[in-house]
């Protein structure tokens, strides 16, 4: 039986904070891949995390591909300015690993996949550059004549170089599309048209897409959730919230309903 | 007539030290060039001292974008090499182009090889490498971060970048995602073509990755296993770690010299 796939954020996991600051997971009335499945009756699988990105979308799609027959996936492009970090007991550069090793398939007879953060003597994490974590950039040094002035970068601290010299640099840029080339590269051969999408306005979805290259099965909507539901229905998503960050059921529903068949027929 | 193409760092640039101590490029010590000689083959060259696998994409899409191709030769370098950028303009690459960083340098006197090289600044955007030596590194201090106290990972950003970049990313099979991403783009530019891509090292200091299968296996990339020092060695009775120029780190003209008759040829011929 062919799945499509669906890879993304806390969106994709149902996920939203109670009142009374719990957490809620894969909670399938708050999540627009399990009602996309349910309205049109498509059998699915799900695999996202609460601050997932683009970092993690290479091997994830790629152990989804091995694990089920598919023809279509949607990639749900999130916040940039989140990365990934880990720890190898070993110090082993990863050799050995395989692509199912964060895999957490408590959930696997839902089709729901998750990442675990501890397995086997490695940790992988994710971490967003938060406005508290903040500072205002310094200038940059370098000379001819002091080739190694820019080393200075490596002395300040991780949140202000990595903000700074990587993360509002075209080397973000670098690393989504060479995430999303990777995609593609499985998606060629195995004929699955995959969609890249965003829910909101705050996201952002580069203009520039061929430094390696044009995109074969790899297609991006033009149009954000938000944009698309505010035009087409009048539904002001920023507004219906369920905490202070996740959306409402109705607003998974609306992009179960319609927006998800749109951006399937009109994503390029 | 088609091109051959060269990725690497300094070893593919023509890197050495002259007598007073200075840095020169482009010399005859660049086992391209002399392959580009013997074999009487127009190359191009894309390298730069210090240059790593963060680099390779973007220059393979810009020399694909130029010539027309035979086989590229990648000489994969040492891993915890870097690239750091600012860009004023806080686009997040908006204005960027692939080829924003090149910059051609003058033709081999024969005219043969085609050298390219990166700028470290384009306008008021720039791109730098930078190599975790020792005199970077601090020992390891624990992780706080856990399922009980979830803002204990936050403290990893206050560390410095030299420290949370080493024991957080590089050491880490993150590095080898970045390596095996880099490659795979790589080899899907050159899909459906019979460009092979063969990926070889220097000497035994550079890790070379087994599982390189993370995401698929490759179609025209190849790794090669046994690097030019041992392959010398083995071989030709040559100890390649005892014929470098002053600097220590880089090789003379000698093993130049025979990575471009025996080594390269022989890569060619078993992967």
């Amino acid at each position: 039986m062919s799945r499509t796939l669906f890879l993304g954020d806390s969106h994709c996991a149902g996920f939203y904070e109670n009142q009374d600051g719990t957490c809620t997971i894969w909670d399938s009335a708050n999540n627009y891949a399990e009602l996309y499945s349910k309205i049109y009756n498509v059998p699915s699988a799900i695999y996202a995390m609460p601050g997932a990105c683009n970092r993690h979308y290479p091997v994830w799609f790629s152990w989804l591909v091995d694990e089920y027959k598919t023809d279509t996936a949607f990639i749900q492009s999130t916040y940039w300015n989140r990365y990934l970090f880990a720890h190898s007991k070993n110090l082993d550069w990863g050799d050995g690993i395989t692509k199912d090793h964060f895999v957490d398939k408590s959930q696997a007879s839902t089709h729901r996949y998750s990442n675990l953060v501890f397995n086997k003597g490695r940790f992988e994490l994710m971490v967003g550059q938060f406005k508290e974590l903040y500072e205002d950039f310094k200038g940059f040094e370098f000379s001819f004549e002091d080739p190694s002035a820019h080393y200075k970068v490596f002395n300040e601290t991780y949140k202000y170089s990595k903000l700074w010299f990587e993360g509002l640099t075209h080397l973000q840029l670098r690393d989504y599309l060479t995430d999303l080339i990777v995609v593609d590269h499985l998606a060629q051969e195995r004929n699955i048209d995959v969609y890249v999408w965003h829910i909101n306005n705050r996201v952002h979805i580069p203009n520039t897409k061929d430094l390696f290259g044009k995109f074969k099965r790899v297609k991006f909507a033009e149009k954000s959730a938000e944009d698309f539901l505010r035009k087409e229905y009048k539904m002001n998503i920023e507004n219906m919230h369920i905490d202070s960050e996740h959306y409402h059921k109705d607003v998974h529903n609306a992009i179960a309903e319609h927006y998800i068949p749109w951006v399937k027929k009109n994503s390029k | 007539m088609k091109h051959t193409l060269f990725l690497g760092d300094s070893h593919s640039a023509g890197y050495t030290i002259d007598n007073d101590g200075q840095a020169l490029h482009w010399t005859e010590n660049n086992y391209a060039e002399i392959y580009s000689a013997k074999n009487n083959q127009p190359c191009a060259i894309y390298a730069q001292a210090g240059g790593c696998n963060r680099k390779f994409p973007t220059w393979i899409s810009c020399l694909l974008d130029r010539y027309d191709v035979n086989k590229i030769f990648i000489q994969s370098t040492h891993w915890n090499r870097y690239l750091v950028a600012n860009d004023p303009n806080l686009d997040l690459g908006e204005s960027y182009a692939k080829d924003t960083f090149l910059e051609r340098n003058e033709d081999s006197a024969n005219g043969l090889v085609h050298r390219y090289t990166d700028k470290r600044y384009a306008g008021n955007r720039y791109e730098a490498l930078l190599g975790q030596f020792e005199e970077y590194w601090d020992k390891f201090k624990g992780f706080k971060g856990s399922i009980d106290n979830p803002y204990g990972e936050f403290e990893i950003l206050e560390n410095q970048y030299r420290y949370t970049k080493l024991w957080h990313e590089a050491l880490t099979h993150l590095q080898l995602r970045d390596y095996i991403a880099d490659m795979t783009v790589i080899d899907h530019m050159v899909r459906n073509t019979d460009i092979p891509v063969y990926v070889w090292t220097i000497n035994n200091r550079i890790h070379l990755p087994k599982n390189t299968d993370l995401y698929r296996g490759f179609d025209n990339v190849k790794f090669v296993y046994t690097s030019a020092e041992d392959f010398l060695f083995e071989r030709h009775r040559m100890k390649i770690s005892k014929m470098v120029v002053e600097d220590k780190e880089h090789y003379n003209y000698d093993v130049h010299s025979a990575i471009a008759e025996y080594y390269l040829p022989y890569i060619e011929k078993n992967y």
